[in-house]
């Protein structure tokens, strides 16, 4: 079916799951959750509630990219080590 | 017949702002619409919303793509607010401290009025979910730059119904709109 | 009452002043305010109605066809998918001649995922024996309401009615409009009379066995129906715009038609729109008016065999597509025509799954179609780049995936 060799073809709903299919999601912040290493005891709390995966299982690092600033990291840390503060943006 | 557009975060009552914007015109006697664009209906994902005023019936049922009044509550989403299409004849209020607002005015080929919405809904203590409510004292000053109506109306507008928050909180919020709302000059 | 509102809120003010009096409902993007809005009244006091939670469409339009042959007035609302939910009962509706009212907010269906505006939900529902109105603004959508009661409700009819409106261009647009109050609406849509309901003192079983010798007689006595609502239909818009003083056409609406050379067809939000548009292309000197089709069935075939004479060309918009053919309005339109003029009738298809259609281009493509410049069928806001399509690279890569096996 598909036979020119550039690559009109079928359009289909298609989407592949890769990393910020739904685009800079870090441009919706308002708040930005920022980590104080000397409180973090890397229980990964934070890892597994944040809802766009953006904060990694080693090293527990932020991707500021793709961080929506939605603050739940701030309100599950069991040690207080992710304050809120206000983006500073452009 | 006055158009606006409003750029905003899912969560900081860009669209609840547009039907505010409705009923003040409303309240004066005039032909209201009021509608969103929803998008992927996330929290802090960008929304669109309109509306339009007119001493006639409205007719129109498209979007706002020249808008008299091109609102932005938040300066990242002004690239995309204005790929969306203004009008040179028209004006852009944008939810920012001055500094930004006097560099914007340079590069901007519209007039701006310049808001830090964001500080007086938070010294108000107006805030939801951990989101400032900056659609009160924005709205207000819609309702000032676009000359819909006086404070009165804002008055009139936010004492009905709201749910969220102390009524005297946004009276005060809305105040500080009104009155602190500037034009942007290099 | 005069009041600003959204388009799902003044439905859902308007079946209360039309005394419903039972609403089984489901709710589903993009008509959700409309249930919410009626258990609201329900709950404080301002309706004196049985509202029924279900657990689906199916279920929904189940329980307004059973409410219904109890001999009250019902009322449900529904959308896109939910309506494809209840299909199968759609048909038992209309079978069991219940007059019942619905609002299909309507949506597109997916995939892909969509939550947007277009008609593909209810013209997928076109042959199931409901009559269809389809409404262009605000005040239209209150007053049909209440005339649909009316209209379906008639002894010479006995069908259900539903009322389509536009997804978010009405259902979530706040507009100024006027609501009446039950006790003016009382002379117009007097209380329900059943011809029959269920009663002990007379048992009855409805929507049992019909054989193949008597099946065929029940469906040409809907079609009688249908084509009796027309007759109906016209009186009910009458009697409102007497009542009241407001008319929103009757089969059709038009707009500058009368001295028209060219003519644009269209259903819904998008005939106001091209209210625009027309004024528009005239300010330029061009002669062209507006033919909306409200109801779509009963198809008004002799009203647009009448409108349609001795234009030079006609053109038809549709928010659908009937895979395989063309949209559908402008098949029906043809098909309706037929034979009687050489007037080449065009179709162009925009706003699909919500895309925004301006004046503009209703205006800008209406042109190109009078002058002669577009096809049969035209696709009139696609562009269809790299981005959309599935590519090459992603084919290879499944291909290898499979080679491995």
């Amino acid at each position: 079916m598909i036979e020119k060799d550039d690559d009109i073809g079928y359009i289909n709903s298609i989407s592949l799951p890769i990393k910020g299919c739904a685009g800079d999601t870090g441009e919706w912040r308002i708040f930005k959750p920022v980590k104080d290493a000397e409180k973090c005891n890397e229980c990964l709390l934070c890892w597994i509630y944040c809802p766009e995966a953006t904060i990694s299982k080693e090293g527990v690092e932020i991707d500021y990219q793709y961080c929506k600033g939605c603050g739940i990291c701030a309100v599950e840390c069991p040690t207080g080590a992710i304050t809120m503060v206000k983006e500073e943006k452009r | 017949m006055y158009e606006i557009r409003v750029h905003g975060l899912g969560g900081q009552g860009s669209v609840t702002m547009a039907t505010w914007i409705a009923k003040a015109g409303y309240a004066t006697g005039k032909h209201v619409q009021a509608f969103p664009f929803f998008g992927a209906e996330r929290r802090g994902a960008p929304v669109k919303a309109f509306a339009r005023i007119d001493e006639d019936p409205i007719n129109l049922r498209s979007q706002v793509y020249d808008p008299d009044l091109l609102v932005v509550t938040s300066p990242n989403l002004l690239d995309a607010a204005l790929s969306d299409g203004f009008s040179e004849h028209g004006h852009l209020l944008i939810n920012c401290g001055e500094d930004l607002a006097k560099r914007l005015s340079g590069e901007c080929k519209m007039d701006i009025f310049y808001l830090d919405a964001i500080s007086i809904a938070m010294d108000a203590g107006l805030e939801y979910d951990g989101m400032p409510m900056v659609n009160i004292p924005l709205f207000s000053a819609v309702i000032k730059q676009a000359e819909i109506g006086s404070f009165e109306v804002v008055m009139d507008v936010l004492a009905g119904p709201s749910g969220r928050g102390n009524p005297d909180d946004y009276m005060t919020a809305a105040r500080k709109g009104f009155e602190g709302v500037r034009v942007a000059k290099l | 009452m005069k009041v600003l509102e959204t388009g799902n809120h003044l439905v859902a003010l308007a079946v209360r002043a039309a005394g419903v009096e039972v609403v089984p409902a489901y709710p589903i993007t993009p008509q959700t305010q409309v249930v919410e809005k009626i258990a609201d009244l329900i709950d404080q006091g301002k309706m004196d109605a049985e509202y029924i939670p279900v657990e689906s469409e199916h279920s929904a339009c189940a329980a307004l066809i059973a409410a219904s042959l109890t001999g009250v007035r019902a009322f449900s609302a529904t959308s896109s998918h939910g309506l494809a939910y209840m299909h199968e009962m759609l048909h038992f509706a209309a079978g069991l001649r219940t007059p019942v009212v619905m609002v299909n907010v309507n949506r597109s269906l997916g995939p892909g995922w969509n939550i947007w505006c277009d008609h593909q939900d209810s013209i997928s529902a076109r042959d199931t024996g409901w009559m269809q109105v389809y409404v262009s603004s605000h005040q239209e959508t209150v007053d049909t309401v209440i005339q649909a009661f009316r209209i379906a409700e008639d002894h010479d009819v006995m069908l259900p009615i539903m009322v389509n409106l536009d997804a978010f261009v009405i259902s979530h647009t706040y507009m100024d409009a006027i609501v009446p109050e039950p006790e003016e609406v009382s002379e117009f849509l007097p209380r329900y009379r059943p011809l029959w309901a269920l009663d002990t003192r007379l048992p009855v079983t409805h929507g049992s066995v019909v054989y193949p010798s008597e099946f065929s007689e029940t469906r040409q006595s809907m079609q009688q129906s249908q084509t009796r609502a027309i007759g109906v239909i016209k009186e009910a818009a009458t009697r409102f715009g007497e009542l009241f003083g407001r008319h929103h056409g009757d089969m059709v609406d038009y707009y500058r038609l009368d001295d028209a050379e060219y003519v644009i067809v269209s259903m819904g939000s998008l005939a106001a729109e091209t209210m625009i548009s027309i004024d528009a292309m005239r300010e330029k000197g061009i002669k062209v008016g507006l033919l909306r089709v409200r109801f779509f069935r009963p198809f008004p075939v002799a009203e647009l065999q009448e409108l349609c004479r001795g234009r030079k060309s006609i053109l038809v918009i549709d928010r659908n597509y009937s895979y395989g053919l063309a949209g559908v309005l402008y098949t029906e339109l043809k098909a309706a025509l037929y034979g009687l003029s050489d007037t080449p009738v065009r179709n162009l298809i925009v706003g699909l799954g919500g895309r925004d259609v301006s004046n503009e281009l209703i205006a800008e493509k209406a042109m190109e179609s009078f002058e002669g410049k577009l096809g049969e069928i035209t696709w009139g806001d696609t562009q269809i780049t790299k981005a959309h399509v599935v590519t090459r690279e992603l084919l290879e890569r499944f291909q290898e995936l499979y080679n491995k096996k």
